[in-house]
Parts: C-alpha cells; sequence; structure tokens
C-alpha cells in the first residue's frame, strides 16, 4: 500500500513541482496572456493544429480501420505490416525526407506540415483495426440485409461499437500533437504558426515556465474528460488476433 | 457479402501513407545508395562502409544500443512489479492507473524543469534513463494491468488449493496468459526508448556529453548540415533495426496464434 502511495507520489511530483515553480514567478503568467502576444498565438496555433490533426485521423483511420478488419483483398496482411512498421520508426529515421516532401507538397511552413501527417498517422489506422476486429461479423451480416450501403452500415452499425475508441485515439492524437516539438521545428520556420511546445521548449524565462504550465492543461482535461475510453482503447494497442 | 467498392474507405489513409510515409522513405532508401545529392549515381554499399567508418556514428550506435538495451528490462520489471502490486488492490486501481499514465501525456519539458531545478548535477545518462523510466513506465504499467486482468480467477483459487506458492502460481497461471502482452511491451517499451531524443536534446542540446551522443543526435544534426548521404545510410540502419525487432515479434504471434489453434 505504501509503495503504491510512493510510486503516484513520484509520478505526480513533477507535475505539482511544475507548477509551484511556475507560480513563484506570476509575471510569467501575465506576460502569457498579456504582454506578449506570441504566446497566445502559439497557443491558439496548438489548438488549431492539434485539433484538426486528431479530427482528420479519427475519420480517416476509421475508414480504413473498416477495410483492414472486415474486408479481405490481396495482400490485405503485408500492407497491415507495413502499417505497423512504420508506426514504429521515430521521427528522426524520415526527418530529411520529410522536410524535402513538405517543400515538394508545398506545406513547408504551413499548419498543414503538421496536420496532415497527424491526419495519415499509422497509429490511428492500427489502433481502430484492432477495435473494429471486435465487432462481430454476424452483427455486420445482419445490418447487410437492411440495407445495401456500407456508409450507412459504418454509421449505425459500427460506429456505436468502436465510438469510445475513436474518442480514445482523438485524445491521444491530440495529445501527441500538442507535445511535439522536433517535428515544428523540422517543418516550419516563421515563428508565428508555430505550435506552443516547440516554441517555449526552450524558453527558460517566467512567460516559459508559464506555458509548461498552461501546455499540460489539454491533455491533462481530455484525460480526465475521457479517461475512461481511453483505458478501454489502449486495451486493444496488442497484437493479438 | 462484402461490395467490391468497400474498399473505396481505404484509400484516403492509403494515400495518405503514401505520400507521408511511404515516400519519404524511399527517399531515405534513395539517398542511402546514391553518391551525393548532385550526382545521383549508384554506388551501392560505399556510403555504408563510409559510416562505419565514421567514429561518431560508431558512438552513436554504441550508446543508443547501451541506452535501450539498459532502459526496456528495467522499465519492464518495473511494470510488471508495479502492475501486480497494483492489481492487488481492486479498490483504487482506477486511481493508480490515472496517476501512472499521467506522465505518458505530459510536455517533455515538465519533467525537464524539473530535473534541471533539482538533479542538474546528475550524470547525463542516468538522467535520461531516469526520465524515461518516469515517462513511459506507466504505459507499459497499463498494458499489462489489462492483460493480468484477462486471467481467469479460478485457476489461481484452483492453483493454491493444489498447493502453489505465489512464484509458482504466477510462472504457471499468470505468465502464460500475459505472454503475448508482455512481448508486445517489449517491442514498444524499444520503440519508445528512442523517443528520449526529444528530453535528451532539450537537456543537453544538440551536441550532448559522449555517454549520451545517440543515433538521433546523428540523424538530427546531419540534417542540419544536408548531409543526404549519412543520413539516409544511418537512417536505413536505423530502420533495419527497428524492422528486425517488430518483424520478429510478429512472427512469434504469428506463431503462438498457430498453436492455439
Amino acid at each position: 500500500m505504501i509503495i503504491l502511495l510512493i510510486i503516484s507520489a513520484v509520478m505526480l511530483a513533477p507535475v505539482i513541482m511544475t507548477i509551484a515553480g511556475s507560480l513563484k514567478a506570476p509575471s510569467g503568467y501575465a506576460d502569457f496572456f498579456l504582454w506578449q502576444p506570441r504566446y497566445l498565438r502559439a497557443l491558439l496555433n496548438s489548438l488549431f493544429i492539434a485539433s484538426a490533426g486528431a479530427a482528420g485521423c479519427t475519420v480517416v483511420s476509421a475508414g480504413a480501420a473498416y477495410v483492414f478488419a472486415k474486408v479481405s483483398f490481396p495482400f490485405r496482411g503485408l500492407l497491415f505490416y507495413l502499417y505497423i512498421i512504420v508506426m514504429m520508426m521515430p521521427f528522426q529515421v524520415t526527418m530529411l525526407p520529410q522536410y524535402i516532401t513538405a517543400r515538394n507538397y508545398r506545406i513547408y511552413d504551413t499548419p498543414f506540415a503538421l496536420i496532415l501527417p497527424g491526419i495519415f498517422s499509422a497509429f490511428g489506422v492500427f489502433l481502430l483495426t484492432q477495435i473494429v476486429k471486435t465487432v462481430p461479423d454476424d452483427t455486420i451480416e445482419a445490418a447487410r440485409l437492411e440495407t445495401d450501403s456500407t456508409f450507412l452500415i459504418l454509421a449505425r452499425v459500427i460506429l456505436p461499437q468502436v465510438g469510445a475508441g475513436m474518442i480514445c485515439l482523438f485524445a491521444l492524437m491530440f495529445t501527441e500533437i500538442w507535445n511535439m516539438t522536433a517535428e515544428p521545428l523540422t517543418l516550419m520556420e516563421t515563428k508565428s504558426i508555430m505550435p506552443l511546445a516547440a516554441l517555449t521548449a526552450w524558453d527558460k524565462s517566467a512567460a516559459g515556465a508559464a506555458s509548461v504550465v498552461i501546455a499540460l492543461i489539454p491533455p491533462v482535461l481530455l484525460y480526465s474528460l475521457f479517461g475512461d475510453e481511453i483505458e478501454r482503447g489502449i486495451e486493444h494497442y496488442n497484437i493479438k488476433g | 457479402m462484402k461490395k467490391r467498392s468497400d474498399i473505396l474507405f481505404l484509400l484516403p489513409s492509403l494515400c495518405g501513407f503514401i505520400a507521408f510515409s511511404l515516400v519519404p522513405f524511399a527517399y531515405v532508401i534513395f539517398y542511402a545508395v546514391t553518391e551525393s545529392a548532385f550526382s545521383h549515381k549508384f554506388v551501392g554499399t560505399a556510403n555504408f562502409a563510409a559510416l562505419i567508418d565514421s567514429e561518431f556514428f560508431r558512438l552513436a550506435l554504441y550508446n543508443t544500443l547501451r541506452f535501450t538495451a539498459l532502459a526496456v528490462p528495467v522499465s519492464m520489471a518495473f511494470a510488471l512489479a508495479a502492475a501486480l502490486l497494483i492489481s492487488s488492490f481492486g479498490k483504487y486501481i482506477p486511481f493508480a492507473r490515472t496517476a501512472v499514465f499521467m506522465p505518458v501525456l505530459l510536455p517533455s519539458a515538465v519533467v525537464v524543469s524539473v530535473w534541471l531545478a533539482y538533479f542538474s548535477s546528475a550524470p547525463p545518462f542516468e538522467s535520461l534513463l531516469a526520465i524515461f523510466l518516469w515517462k513511459y513506465t506507466g504505459l507499459n504499467v497499463m498494458l499489462i494491468l489489462t492483460a493480468l486482468c484477462t486471467v481467469p480467477r479460478e485457476l489461481y483459487e484452483a492453483a493454491q488449493i493444489d498447493g502453489a506458492g505465489a512464484s509458482r502460481r504466477f510462472i504457471y497461471v499468470t505468465l502464460p496468459y500475459i505472454s503475448p502482452t508482455l512481448f508486445f511491451v517489449f517491442v514498444l517499451t524499444i520503440v519508445n526508448s528512442l523517443k528520449i531524443f526529444r528530453e535528451s536534446s532539450l537537456l543537453y542540446g544538440n551536441y550532448p556529453d559522449e555517454s549520451v551522443y545517440m543515433l538521433q543526435n546523428y540523424l538530427n544534426n546531419h540534417f542540419e548540415k544536408l548531409n543526404y548521404q549519412n543520413i539516409g545510410a544511418a537512417a536505413v540502419i536505423f530502420a533495419l533495426g527497428i524492422y528486425a525487432v517488430v518483424a520478429a515479434m510478429l512472427v512469434y504471434e504469428r506463431k503462438r496464434s498457430a498453436e492455439i489453434w
């Protein structure tokens, strides 16, 4: 029991210390919100980029997940393996080509340089596929008898069952995009469109301390709102079956 | 009775996947086997040979392997112990899960700022190790906890009646049920151990101490110099390493499922 408390304390301590530390210099908060607009702008950037990326990812991955889980086509296994391998690669492996493709696609130095890769994240497809696999085939067959439109089946039958998983994916992708520091620095130049985490990562000023605390809020908020869904979703983060 | 057109639902993801994941990787391979940014002459393994000659690359490879080899077992051991501990406290599971998962969600700046304030004199390698353990063990705990819940209670009781002590119960009842998850956690932890670069660059900048100069640093620094060949070759080696580990896991999982059936 004591060990449990110690573990919890160790896990939560840095958070509390960071918050306490930032309160020692409250001028940082004033700077953040009032006197230095670049922080607020970065905050809005982060909100926009992370929301768009996470939302797009949920939608795109859901479609792909249905196909991987329920529709057989040639090389399906191979393609899924490919998604898994890509999912496991750290950013540094492809950072240079990503820089080059971003320029070629003309999204370099725009929010889309972060949003689009987020939307097509392999992790999203992987997670939702595992979840859709748990929907019984019979349910889908039964729905087939009612309607011919796959879209309707997706919306009425599959969506309710994997809804929790989609919320989980949204929360996790949002958090991942929200916390990115290396990608924005590689794929963006203009400070005014940079997200908060990248802009303030090396910021040691009082406002920097404040922004670290502010950056905490959305992930924690998402977790407190959707913690159940997140945990249930992560249960499917596995390779069984 | 599936419609042919169903596959259209895969199209958006597939297009994006090709555009943002496969195309960049094709570039990587292209750079790895050509002569320079200008000549595009095929040179096969020359770049790889040059890489192995490079002292920096060898150092980076060594450090990366060393970090992962240390971080993964320790994290898994902690996670397993913590999960077993937490699972015996039914009531507190939700709170413990939240506390333990929180570090995963937090921006790296949080732990970095705390570390700088209190532990800035700690040796770099151990610092990164500690930070990694703090941040990612929670995720492993959650995954293992979930797996632990799938073990049927009756088996434990039956084993106890048969006189099995705690360790025998663990080896013969618990382990078989959580093995697939453990393996997945193993691979996942390896992959996550590579993400420590974020904290490393926040703490030590782009050119850290010798003991923590890792492959990601190598790739990152050469990116600034636009050194295509080095990056390409190093990235290919890096990717092959990851691929080998993931492939091993997938093969193992395949064989295991086959055995069950």
